[in-house]
């Protein structure tokens, strides 16, 4: 049998080709980014500004939402061409396309977030630069997060009758969780100093607590939906 | 038709400790000192609480039982669980921005175990209508199964993703200790044996109801 | 090792409330080109699948090459190739680019691969168009192409589900004589509605009626008029 980790390389290779020719997931995702920038910017800013820490939220709520528009589609073209078929016929282990999947979602997401960050964080006025490594650190793992929820999400999609109004409700109650971890870490880098930690622990064990949940929390849902994931692809 | 002699004697005492809890709350239990009369509704939220995460966990097993050994009864059972999990959940969430409203005067305060509660409620009744968009039994079984058992731990972690969230951001708040007299703590214990009970009888009376249903379909279906 | 391709006995699946295959017990021998004939809804697909490991039987058993396809599904997806009415490819990728991500799958040697192609490709005449993306082939062509990907890696079984619908004869006959060609190192499954043309091409027949087996043997006994 092919090795999973090859397969998986594979099918996320192929999947980013596919984007770089056809680009519209891509930009429809960075499209819908900043029409809710300009959507949220009339709720919160007042006296020209928002607080750091509502804006640097505000960043991971769209790209939570941006992942409608990149991991809806993950199994859904897959299955609607019927290719899905080609996949789960191959000697390959089930838990490999999802995986595959997994990676060519943080790549998808990754691309655009890599545009976006920047320009977010001048419209919505807050800095990374306090710890930048920390920032590009929560990014990967926040990102293969929401990769992870939003591909599974994406193959329990494929066997109902409204298959795009259906894939919010499955995605969304699964990635509240790495959602709340991911917002408050990033509160922490742009408070800066203003950040206060948990009772004794101070501003520094707080937020390496919160990465350590986070982490726990990505490897948690890789696991148990790559465990479950053959029911998925041979019902 | 009869009904079994066992399900007669568990409803019988049922019937006779909802009897007592009813008691309890009302007459045996003293107004609280700081609460009044509005201590009353603590009690009816308690114990449905703790029956709507039992049930969310009934959801859990029920899905791993149903793609371990294949057969659709576990997976009726598993939707017994999400559509009385969120009548419960419901009825949690109710009580509690009424007991909130009484305690602190305002009904929602973003209290860990109310966000993961609310959070939890979401989660169900996501499950019930990602479950009604799919036709096929077998297919709704098998990804309905994989879904309530992806939710579960989600769910536990927004636990505990809030609470640290909740404990970075000092309460404005603060949760006034309830005085337990130890009428309070009996009535309490009862309150939840009585809501266990119900609630297991209501399990017990929907799953056959619903596998009745079901196997109707069948026989209808085998017959066109 | 099981001297028959396919082993069933007492295979049930449903679909919903209705069932799609009920108690079917059939056999193929290993070798030749078998026939699975009835019509539309009959429930020659759902056995195609049960066969090739997407669906778990609901009842029953089912041995493929001697593996049961529950069990043992990566010892049966390596010795299958499957084609169907959609064609498994990826229309943004060209035909030498679908063929290389399938060969990645099946874990193929690169010069085996490349042999595969050039003698395929030739047989199938699509040489000429393998650089081109298949969205811009035609159905024709795109049939072919899928023909090649499900060849590529030299399946022991081969399953082909309505092969021969949207074809033209020329194709036809040629992807006939191809599957003739190799009887004897290969086992071929053919479903179709076409009980006439089936009987031309198969040995052995299993027909299926509303999900029941009607008859099965070799084609000698087959009845067109049944």
């Amino acid at each position: 049998m092919t090795s999973g980790f090859s397969a998986a390389f594979a099918i996320a290779k192929k999947d980013i080709i596919i984007q770089f020719r056809k680009k519209f997931e891509a930009f429809a995702m960075f499209l819908f980014a900043l029409i809710a920038v300009i959507a949220f910017s009339f709720a919160l800013v007042s006296g020209g500004s928002i607080p750091a820490d509502v804006g640097s939220a505000m960043l991971w709520v769209i790209i939570f939402f941006m992942g409608m528009f990149g991991f809806a589609p993950i199994f859904l073209s897959e299955s609607e061409t019927g290719t899905l078929r080609g996949l789960a016929t191959a000697p390959i282990p089930a838990w490999a396309v999802y995986a595959g999947k997994v990676i060519y979602g943080f790549v998808l997401m990754g691309m655009v977030v890599i545009f976006l960050v920047p320009i977010i964080s001048v419209l919505f006025g807050f800095s990374f630069l306090t710890n930048l490594a920390l920032t590009i650190a929560v990014l990967i793992v926040g990102i293969l997060d929401l990769a992870a929820v939003g591909s599974m999400a994406s193959a329990l999609t494929m066997p109902s009758e409204a298959k795009a109004t259906v894939f919010p409700l499955v995605y969304f109650p699964t990635a509240t969780s790495g959602l709340i971890l991911l917002i408050e870490i990033t509160k922490s880098i742009v408070l800066g100093d203003l950040f206060i930690g948990i009772g004794i622990m101070g501003p520094e064990q707080t937020v390496m607590l919160l990465f350590e949940i986070l982490l726990a929390h990505l490897i948690a849902m890789l696991t148990l939906s790559a465990s479950v994931f053959h029911f998925a692809l041979s019902p | 038709m009869a009904v079994s002699k066992n399900r007669l004697i568990f409803l019988g005492i049922t019937a006779a400790i909802s009897l007592l809890y009813v008691y309890m709350t009302w007459i045996f239990s003293p107004p609280d000192a700081v609460l009044g009369e509005n201590v009353r509704i603590f009690f009816q939220h308690v114990a449905p609480a703790l029956v709507a995460y039992g049930l969310f966990g009934g959801t859990l097993l029920c899905g791993l039982l149903y793609l371990w050994k294949g057969d659709l009864k576990y997976d009726i059972l598993g939707a017994v669980s999400i559509k009385l999990g969120l009548l419960f959940t419901t009825i949690t969430l109710l009580s509690g921005m009424m007991w909130a409203n009484a305690a602190w005067h305002s009904p929602w305060n973003w209290d860990p175990r109310e966000t993961t509660t609310l959070i939890l409620w979401v989660a169900y009744a996501c499950i019930l209508a990602y479950r009604s968009s799919v036709s096929d039994r077998e297919a709704r079984a098998q990804f309905g199964s994989i879904f309530g058992i992806v939710a579960f731990p989600m769910v536990i972690l927004s636990y505990f993703s809030i609470i640290i969230w909740d404990t970075i951001h000092p309460r404005v708040i603060t949760e006034s200790g309830l005085q337990m007299e130890v009428e309070h703590m009996m009535t309490l214990f009862v309150a939840m044996i009585a809501v266990t009970m119900i609630a297991l009888i209501m399990v017990d009376l929907t799953y056959k109801v619903d596998s009745a249903y079901e196997k109707l379909m069948r026989i209808r279906m085998s017959r066109s | 090792m099981s001297t028959k391709a396919i082993e069933t006995s007492d295979l049930t699946r449903r679909y919903g409330y209705r069932v799609a295959l009920r108690k079917v017990s059939i056999e193929f021998s290993k070798g030749g080109i078998q026939g699975l004939f009835g019509a539309n809804g009959a429930g020659k697909t759902t056995l195609m699948r049960v066969i090739s490991t997407l669906l778990r039987p609901h009842g029953g058993t089912i041995t493929v090459m001697g593996f049961d396809p529950q069990d043992e599904p990566e010892e049966v997806k390596k010795l299958l190739g499957l084609v169907g009415d959609k064609p498994l490819l990826y229309d943004e990728l060209t035909g030498i680019e679908n063929l290389r991500f399938y060969s990645k799958l099946y874990g193929l040697q690169s010069d085996f691969f490349e042999t595969q192609v050039e003698e395929l490709s030739q047989r199938f005449a699509i040489k000429t168009w393998l650089e081109e993306p298949v969205k811009n082939l035609s159905t024709g062509l795109k049939k072919r192409l899928d023909i090649v990907r499900s060849l590529i890696h030299n399946p022991e079984l081969l399953l082909l589900d309505e092969p021969f619908s949207g074809l033209d004869k020329d194709t036809t006959e040629d992807f006939q004589e191809y599957l003739n060609e190799f009887r004897n190192i290969r086992t071929t499954i053919v479903t179709t509605h076409n009980l006439a043309f089936g009987a031309q091409l198969c040995d052995e027949f299993v027909t299926l009626r509303k999900g029941v087996v009607v008859s099965q043997g070799p084609i000698s006994e087959f009845d067109q008029t049944l």
